[in-house]
């Protein structure tokens, strides 16, 4: 998101709890950690945020800052309700106190809706089978509250996976990425895996980033499904890599019970009409593609 | 020129598991946002 801001023409902050403290590797893998302003802020304390929105007047916040993994959610639920939930209302709250103009992002999730074997819409009803998905749920009904009862530019995208070599290695498609790369240099043999059935809508993250950017110009903000509209299982994916690389993936994947979630989606797909409608926002990139781009930044990235 | 502010720049979970991992989860960084 900061890369395409700056592209844009942008003045980007970017905040951290303590931005002393990290390394900031895919800032600089990305080439722009000396063009984006660091600022040290605890999303989840109120007086640091407003101090930050007070210090550089945004005109525009994307609201990153959030547990992000749906398996670490049923783990530490409390903490994944109150980063997502709390982080937005504080962030909200802030834009109140101090400049009703600044307009808000808020990134929601198809975890929201549960199992969607018939592509979701934004009137689809919210099913969530995970913490994450009943925080992403509750911090979208803060958004849509403060737009409607308070007038500010706040909208959500309820994103659909969208796939990049800055995933971190826990996530799956780094994970398999990561794995089939070393594999194929024989520095191992065997990859452990999950469930291999799940069926996602698979996308590109650079290209949902425009999407979302997007939605921040329109005259109105309103809520976006952002999704490819196409749906694919897991095993596609690993059958991709693993063909890409030269490799047969039957002989190195072994499924790992233990990976199993306690409760997962099984099948999950968008219908980005609404944003092709509104936005002239279409995803362009296929699995095939991703997983290319993937193993091509998996061969240089750690 | 535009000004955007992106929380959680430091992307996918990167500060947050550091926090956890030092028990730092509740710190309230006292020098306040920091350019």
């Amino acid at each position: 998101m900061a890369q395409f801001l700056l592209s844009k023409g942008y003045v980007v902050y970017g905040t951290s709890r303590d931005h002393r403290k990290n390394s900031f590797e895919n800032l600089k893998a990305l080439g722009i950690y000396d063009d984006v302003n660091l600022m040290s802020m605890s999303f989840d304390n109120t007086t640091q945020v407003e101090t930050a929105l007070d210090s550089c007047f945004p005109d525009e916040i994307y609201n990153f800052a959030s547990q992000s993994s749906v398996s670490r959610s049923f783990e530490f639920p409390d903490e994944t309700i109150k980063s997502i939930v709390g982080g937005t209302h504080i962030f909200l709250d802030a834009i109140l106190r101090t400049n009703h103009d600044t307009r808000f992002f808020n990134p929601a999730s198809s975890e929201m809706f549960g199992n969607t074997p018939a592509p979701a819409t934004e009137m689809t009803s919210l099913n969530p089978r995970s913490p994450y998905g009943e925080a992403k749920a509750e911090a979208m009904k803060l958004v849509i509250e403060c737009r409607q009862d308070y007038g500010l530019f706040a909208c959500s995208a309820i994103t659909f996976n969208h796939e990049s070599p800055f995933r971190p290695p826990t996530f799956v498609t780094r994970k398999i990425v990561k794995g089939a790369i070393a594999i194929s240099k024989g520095e191992q043999k065997y990859l452990h895996l999950g469930n291999l059935d799940i069926i996602r809508d698979w996308g590109w993250a650079p290209e949902y980033v425009d999407a979302m950017w997007r939605m921040m110009q329109a005259e109105e903000a309103e809520d976006f499904v952002l999704a490819t509209g196409q749906s694919s299982p897991l095993q596609e994916f690993v059958k991709v890599v693993f063909e890409v690389l030269g490799l047969e993936w039957e002989e190195h994947v072994v499924t790992d019970n233990s990976l199993l979630r306690h409760a997962d989606i099984m099948e999950s797909r968008g219908d980005p009409g609404k944003a092709l409608a509104l936005l002239g926002w279409k995803a362009e990139t296929n699995l095939r593609q991703i997983a290319m781009q993937m193993i091509k930044a998996g061969t240089i990235r750690k | 020129m535009k000004k955007a502010m992106v929380s959680g720049i430091t992307g996918q979970d990167g500060s947050y598991l550091a926090a956890r991992e030092k028990n730092e989860l509740m710190q309230v960084f006292p020098e306040g946002p920091l350019i």
